[in-house]
């Protein structure tokens, strides 16, 4: 009779046994097996956080300390050959006149000084980008946000539309303010048109408007362009600019790089880098990250601890029915059996117990999975305000499936194996002669 | 069988007071030796010494010229020798069919029916046969392992007299049937009259005796 065979017959005529290591093992691998889930989805919440929300850099000149470098378009392409950089918006803040737009009126109107018909015009490669949008003081409700290839196109507030009748498709004129160009240039100024690609909403007001604010200060008067069409307008007075005035922000793909990529600049290229201010912001990330990275943390050090626990419980219990284990050592031992042998059928026994176990722990699993969901939603998230402004939602449990049943199989399988092997060779160390005078 | 042989052996726990001292004798198949003594003569342990339970602390025990050596124990336990205990040593949890497939290299049925078990006690717990019927499956386990010799401690020790002379029987059909090499340790004078070769273990020294001086043995 083979390892097999014994095995069979042990578990089959030990039902009691069998049966209280088969429900001990159910509960340790239902415990591991949701931890796991819990811990995988929180691992992939947090990847997919990191490619939504990703940090970002901002580079612009750092005119505080009296530097005008700006950021070219040769800089940016520079910077964008880091494989981390996985976009960039760059950023200029002009001010023309709306030839056909009614603005909310401010302090300008009220003194009838024309530049009541001034807006502030905010230049974007990629609107989606604006800290205004990324930050989520603003909203796209309507149309789509400006992107790199887009030339003569526009997003307005839904008060400026409202207030003027306008739409998604309609267009808006702009001209350049000519107060402080030459004479010549003033000749060359022209008025362009842009396409109204898109109607935001203000969320968050981030500046502090009063009844006396100028007209180009108040936020629903404020219009996102993409930078070509803002060219156009110096293209047309003989001005050519490559640079984006207020810098250019570079969003990493991973935001836990954020300072690597950054230190790594002055690297690049011939610049003189002292006259730039990089600012880094990875907040929202880490304050999004942070019920996550808690869950996470959490979850392992529950693995750890209830794989100790099971390894301590079980070893005690298999090392008493060990003792009970010693007669039936010794006649294997006085067949010729050898000690790796008798070992290796202690192991199946409960391997295969084991299996068994995980099998149902697996089906147990499924079955709780969203009762489990919602109380780690109510433990981990939501659970202050600020906490719920967060763009972060409970993760949802990864179905547990194949690659989670080997990978808790094999933690069970490796607690089994050490706590079988310290129990039985606590018994198999000792001499033949000795267990069978343990025996009699 | 080819030769068994304990070659001037010496076993103690302390140099001062020897439990076997030098011996060596040879034991041959197709017989019965019984080892008589009193407790705590060594006769076990010269058992133990026999069946690769433990080595000889001087000496040597050959098997077919083969030293058994503390590299080979196990392997001299699985192919050349066979235990019969005195409370038996079946695995409890097993029928007498079972227990005798742990060893067996051929059908258990046959050995065990042979040795008076019915079909219908081969079937059952181990642990709901008489003492002499777990006795039986002990030496049928023996039996069907084919190993060469037989080593039996007490073997009648917990059975009457009669079903004692019964299993006796039984090993003089391993004897004389088998060809088996039989060495018994015992007590008991009626179970070494059954017997081929009779020893008497005194103060590390083994002493063949016959069977007409039985009177001058101990027995407890």
């Amino acid at each position: 009779m083979g390892i097999w065979g014994r095995s069979w017959l042990y578990l089959s005529r030990n039902k009691t046994k069998s049966g209280i290591l088969l429900t001990l093992l159910i509960v340790i691998g239902t415990l591991v097996m949701l931890c796991v889930s819990i811990g995988n989805a929180a691992g992939s919440s947090l990847a997919s956080l990191r490619e939504r929300l990703g940090g970002y850099f901002q580079i612009k000149s750092d005119r505080e300390h009296g530097y005008f470098e700006f950021v070219s378009d040769a800089m940016v392409q520079d910077i964008t050959q880091n494989e981390q950089i996985k976009a960039y918006n760059g950023m200029d803040t002009r001010y023309f006149y709306t030839e056909n737009l009614e603005l909310t009126p401010g302090r300008f109107s009220a003194e009838g000084d024309p530049k009541a018909k001034l807006a502030r015009i905010l230049c974007n490669t990629d609107s989606s980008l604006n800290e205004y949008f990324v930050l989520k003081y603003y909203e796209l409700k309507e149309g789509r946000h400006i992107s790199p290839d887009d030339h003569g196109k526009a997003l307005i507030s839904k008060e400026l539309a409202e207030r003027n009748g306008l739409s998604v498709g309609d267009s808006i004129s702009l001209r350049m303010d000519d107060t402080i160009l030459n004479d010549k240039q003033k000749q060359l100024v022209k008025p362009h048109t842009a396409e109204i690609i898109g109607i935001f909403e203000i969320e968050t007001a981030m500046g502090v408007e009063s009844g006396n604010s100028a007209e180009c200060d108040i936020e629903k008067n404020f219009i996102f362009t993409d930078t070509a069409f803002a060219r156009d307008f110096y293209e047309d007075i003989g001005s050519h600019t490559g640079a984006y005035l207020d810098g250019v922000s570079f969003f990493v793909k991973d935001p836990k790089e954020l300072d690597r990529v950054v230190a790594s600049l002055t690297e690049i290229g011939d610049y003189n880098w002292d006259g730039y201010a990089v600012t880094k912001n990875n907040k929202t990330y880490e304050d999004s990250a942070l019920p996550l990275e808690r869950l996470s943390k959490i979850v392992s050090v529950m693995v750890f601890v209830i794989a100790g626990i099971s390894a301590v419980m079980l070893s005690l219990i298999l090392f008493l029915w060990m003792r009970d284990r010693v007669h039936e050592i010794g006649v294997y031992l006085s067949l010729g059996k050898k000690r790796s042998e008798i070992l290796w059928q202690h192991m199946l026994e409960n391997l295969l117990v084991a299996a068994a176990a995980f099998i149902v722990a697996w089906g147990i699993c499924q079955i709780t999975s969203k009762t489990v969901e919602q109380a780690v939603g109510t433990a981990f998230f939501a659970e202050t305000e600020q906490e719920a402004e967060m763009q972060t939602e409970p993760p949802e449990l990864v179905e547990i499936g194949v690659i989670e049943l080997l990978e808790v199989a094999g933690i069970g399988a490796l607690i089994i194996i050490l706590s079988t092997g310290i129990s039985s060779l606590l018994v198999l160390r000792m001499r033949p002669k000795d267990i069978l005078s343990l025996m009699s | 069988m080819g030769e068994f042989l304990l070659k001037d052996i010496t076993y103690y726990y302390s140099k001062d007071r020897l439990i076997l001292d030098h011996i060596s004798q040879a034991f041959e198949s197709g017989k019965i030796y019984v080892i008589l003594g009193p407790s705590g003569c060594g006769k076990t342990t010269l058992l133990s010494l026999l069946g690769g339970l433990d080595v000889p602390k001087e000496g040597a025990i050959l098997f077919n010229g083969t030293e058994v050596g503390k590299k080979n124990l196990e392997a001299h336990r699985r192919a050349n020798v066979s235990f019969v205990f005195q409370n038996y040593n079946l695995i409890d949890y097993m029928t007498p069919e079972e227990n005798v497939q742990l060893t067996a290299k051929q059908d258990a049925l046959p050995i065990l029916e042979k040795l008076g078990l019915s079909p219908a006690e081969t079937k059952r717990n181990v642990l709901k046969l008489s003492g002499g019927q777990q006795q039986r499956v002990a030496i049928a386990r023996a039996l069907a392992s084919e190993n060469p010799v037989i080593l039996a401690d007490e073997p009648t020790g917990n059975l009457d007299e009669t079903t004692a002379m019964g299993i006796m029987d039984v090993f003089r059909e391993a004897a004389n049937d088998y060809g088996k090499c039989v060495i018994i340790v015992s007590h008991s004078h009626e179970v070494a009259k059954r017997a081929d070769v009779i020893f008497e273990l005194v103060h590390g020294k083994l002493n063949c005796i016959k069977a007409e001086d039985l009177k001058g043995a101990v027995e407890e």
